[in-house]
């Protein structure tokens, strides 16, 4: 390490007094297994998303609320709330600095078989594209250091804490990395892929040449012309006063004849989808966190896009087009018209692809990346940090295993 | 930036074709100085101890005795083949054991003062670049069973094409190490920086340290400016610290002819070249407190400092970083400066808001046992603390 870091023994004359403020905060934790307790802590829960390390929309309670009522069902949910109280003024309202909603599970699914080894993860419903749990800047260290206390009691009766689908390039996994590190807990990063994330630079026009050839450009000039040619092309932009339910609709109704409509996986096929994108629109809405695009000519809606935003932050829900015009682009299109949105609004710092890795078009289209990924940790007891730390190599052995017989394992695998 | 990422990009994805030059000796490399160069310009992520003028003084001067390869990737334009564009450096040295095992290994070099690993690859053609960094360690018989990536920086374009490599691939990895060490971004000025940094008391008995230090003798911020001599300020530098706790202990820069050469060659050609900050705090014109920072594309390194222990009780080191702060902020051009530091570092951690994560990454090439051999791992290391329990304190490093 660089000769700064011996410095360590107090030399350069730094006091020795402890960092900030008079009292460390007394962290205390509450677990709510019922959803309809969870209102009561919905104003702080509100607050706390907006003072976070890092945005996450999906956890936001007007997004997470809906998705008890829509997506709980059988599942064993719990949610555990970390709260700070002021040590010299133990009568005062804690405050609250961290929320993290879990699933139990009995059997853990990270290896081929599942194994009855119960476990304990950030809960990602179907309509959830980050995990990123909110945690409070200010207590950030001490918040998670005390989850982690909470999973050591054992309470939950279980081995295996899974940080699921968490940002793996942002202040959470530094937090995380830290803890670990300085605890000696061991931990396993499962999985880690990038998706595309999009960050203005200097303005749209930069943006797109950069982004794009100039042979790609002037081809997509041509498709908005020929769109053109048969009537006015207009994009629109949900601002505050439109009717968000026609908007809703219109979305709803692009989509379902769009591939995904055909494959059946359409919001509106589904009557609890639909009526969970219906809440969380109309709420997002109301509070100025969604972001509705169209392109339409003559009335005809050729492209539908919708995200949300967070802080600094924004993310990419849905977005659909009619497939009549697939070979014009209209999705492309809409989405330099998110492009350029998004740069006329300097305090949107980035916006989250929410999409798979390596997707086709958003992948060209947006430069940046940000890392997803899983992280599995023991909760505290010999057992789970054994099978945490033998986790791989037994990935390993299962693999070289089934190796051994490759064609009956080749066919499972096309069968998925 | 942006027009050399777009070329970049274009070249790589639609035609160039990939090739690998290794060199075992100095003198081989001295021919693709101004590529190296070139590439250090357009890296994807700058990182001053991987350029040449910092590291082949290093190579130099450490790097005797030991086996280094140095892996020089290629992008060829197939419309000119006679110009190859340099895209990958990766200094490597050839590991006979790992964690204990007799187990070939290669790993990125990493001399004495060198606090970054993170390679140089040229912005847009990561992705390319490791697949031909990947398919030369599967193949080339000098290459061991794992290639470890020892200090590099756990977030960033390098690091993330990394992790895009590791997935698409599915090749066995494991990161032996992650932490955070203090980096500085600055804030809208310094006044919001600082009065996020350190409480008002805290401040107050800062100015207070000032007030007295000035009530001793005449104090006076100095940076190192274009006119100024040079040499001057590297003998004061080294005189220093050489009277600090180092000097006691054998570790200052003066107290070995090799460091100390190299000290002094790397500061001299970082001036020449307009990368080398250097700041002092002064008693009477005499020097109580110094730094030495790099720097590269967009951001800087803090490489050394040292003060005058005598002053001990006015905190010279931490008034020359707030002076520093405060600079930093009138600066424009600066985005960054990483600390180089340990993870626990007492002043840097309080004084500089921004993380940056560190972390050793090992891979497998694919050459046996390479893919046993991380899949063991975290079990080994399990073992090993089990076994070893009494030594692991509970409360972490301290």
């Amino acid at each position: 390490m660089s000769d700064v870091a011996k410095t360590r023994r107090s030399v350069l004359g730094a006091p020795s007094a402890p960092a900030r403020g008079a009292g460390r905060p007394k962290m205390s934790i509450v677990v709510v297994e019922d959803p309809a307790a969870l209102a009561d802590y919905v104003p702080a829960w509100q607050e706390l998303a907006g003072s976070a390390i890092e945005p996450n929309v999906f956890y936001e309670p007007w997004m997470l609320l809906p998705a008890i009522q829509a997506y709980a069902g059988e599942r064993d949910l719990r949610f555990v709330f970390v709260q700070a109280s002021d040590p010299a003024d133990p009568s005062a309202t804690p405050m609250l600095c961290g929320v993290f909603p879990l699933e139990r599970k009995r059997r853990y699914h990270g290896l081929a078989t599942a194994l009855p080894l119960a476990n304990i993860g950030l809960w990602k419903h179907p309509f959830c594209y980050l995990c990123t749990p909110l945690v409070r800047a200010e207590h950030a260290a001490e918040c998670l250091a005390a989850f982690f206390d909470w999973l050591a009691a054992g309470s939950h009766g279980c081995s295996l804490m899974e940080f699921g689908f968490i940002a793996g390039d942002g202040p959470f996994w530094q937090l995380l990395s830290d803890h670990c590190e300085r605890h000696l807990r061991p931990h396993h990063v499962s999985k880690s892929f990038l998706r595309a994330l999009f960050q203005p630079r200097g303005d749209a026009e930069t943006f797109l040449r950069a982004a794009l050839q100039p042979g790609r450009l002037r081809e997509l000039r041509r498709h908005e012309r020929r769109l053109a040619d048969a009537g006015p092309l207009e994009y629109s932009t949900l601002e505050p006063g439109h009717d968000v339910d026609a908007w809703i609709d219109e979305y709803l109704a692009v989509e379902s004849i769009s591939w995904k409509g055909r494959g059946g996986r359409a919001l509106a096929g589904n009557p609890v989808d639909q009526a969970y994108f219906r809440t969380v629109a109309r709420e997002g809405f109301g509070r100025g966190q969604l972001l509705m695009l169209a392109l339409r000519s003559k009335g005809r809606t050729l492209a539908h896009k919708c995200n949300f935003l967070s802080g600094t932050g924004s993310f990419a829900f849905k977005i659909a087009f009619d497939e009549e015009f697939a070979r014009h682009s209209p999705g492309v299109l809409l989405e330099i018209e998110n492009i350029r949105w998004l740069h006329a609004r300097p305090e949107i710092r980035w916006m989250d692809s929410c999409a798979d890795a390596a997707h086709p078009m958003l992948d060209r289209l947006w430069s940046g990346r940000r890392t997803i990924q899983d992280v599995v940790v023991g909760t505290g007891g010999p057992l789970g940090d054994w099978f945490v730390a033998a986790l791989p190599l037994l990935r390993h052995l299962k693999r070289k295993l089934f190796r051994r017989d490759p064609p009956r394992q080749r066919l499972e695998d096309s069968s998925e | 930036m942006d027009l050399d990422r777009a070329t970049a990009s274009e070249l790589a994805a639609d035609t160039a074709k990939m090739s690998v030059r290794v060199l075992c000796d100095l003198e081989e490399l001295k021919p693709y100085l101004a590529d190296w160069e070139g590439l250090a310009a357009a890296a994807a992520e700058p990182n001053a101890f991987y350029e040449a003028w910092m590291l082949m003084p290093a190579l130099q001067r450490f790097g005797a005795g030991k086996a280094l390869l140095l892996v020089l990737v290629f992008a060829t334009d197939p419309a000119r083949p006679e110009t190859p564009l340099l895209c990958g450096f990766f200094p490597l040295e050839r590991q006979r054991s790992f964690k204990g095992l007799p187990i070939r290994h290669l790993k990125l070099w990493r001399h004495l003062h060198c606090f970054l690993t993170t390679p140089l690859i040229r912005a847009g053609t990561a992705r390319e670049t490791l697949e031909a960094l990947f398919g030369w360690l599967a193949t080339d018989a000098r290459s061991g069973a794992l290639m470890e990536f020892t200090l590099i920086a756990g977030e960033g374009p390098c690091h993330q094409a990394l992790v895009d490599h590791l997935h698409r691939s599915s090749r066995p990895h494991r990161s032996l190490e992650c932490y955070t060490r203090a980096l500085f971004r600055p804030a809208a000025d310094a006044d919001t920086y600082l009065s996020a940094a350190l409480s008002g008391k805290h401040r107050r008995k800062i100015k207070h340290q000032e007030k007295q230090l000035a009530a001793l003798g005449r104090i006076e911020y100095d940076a190192l400016g274009p006119g100024d001599d040079i040499d001057a300020r590297i003998e004061e530098f080294l005189k220093l610290e050489a009277s600090s706790w180092k000097g006691r202990e054998g570790t200052a820069l003066a107290s070995d002819e090799a460091q100390r050469s190299y000290f002094e060659a790397i500061v001299r050609e970082a001036f020449r070249r307009g990368q080398l900050r250097m700041l002092a705090l002064r008693l009477d014109g005499r020097p109580i407190a110094y730094k030495c920072d790099f720097l590269a594309g967009d951001g800087s390194f803090t490489f050394k400092i040292a003060f005058d222990e005598s002053y001990a009780r006015y905190s010279p080191g931490l008034l020359l970083e707030l002076h520093n702060i405060q600079r930093l902020h009138a600066q424009s051009r600066t985005g960054w400066v990483d600390s180089c530091t340990h993870a626990e570092n007492f002043m840097f951690n309080r004084l500089w808001l921004g993380r940056r994560t560190i972390e050793s990454r090992v891979v497998s090439t694919g050459k046996a046992p390479g893919d046993l051999v991380i899949a063991m791992l975290p079990l080994l290391a399990w073992l090993s603390r089990k076994l070893l329990r009494r030594r692991a304190s509970p409360e972490g490093p301290q």
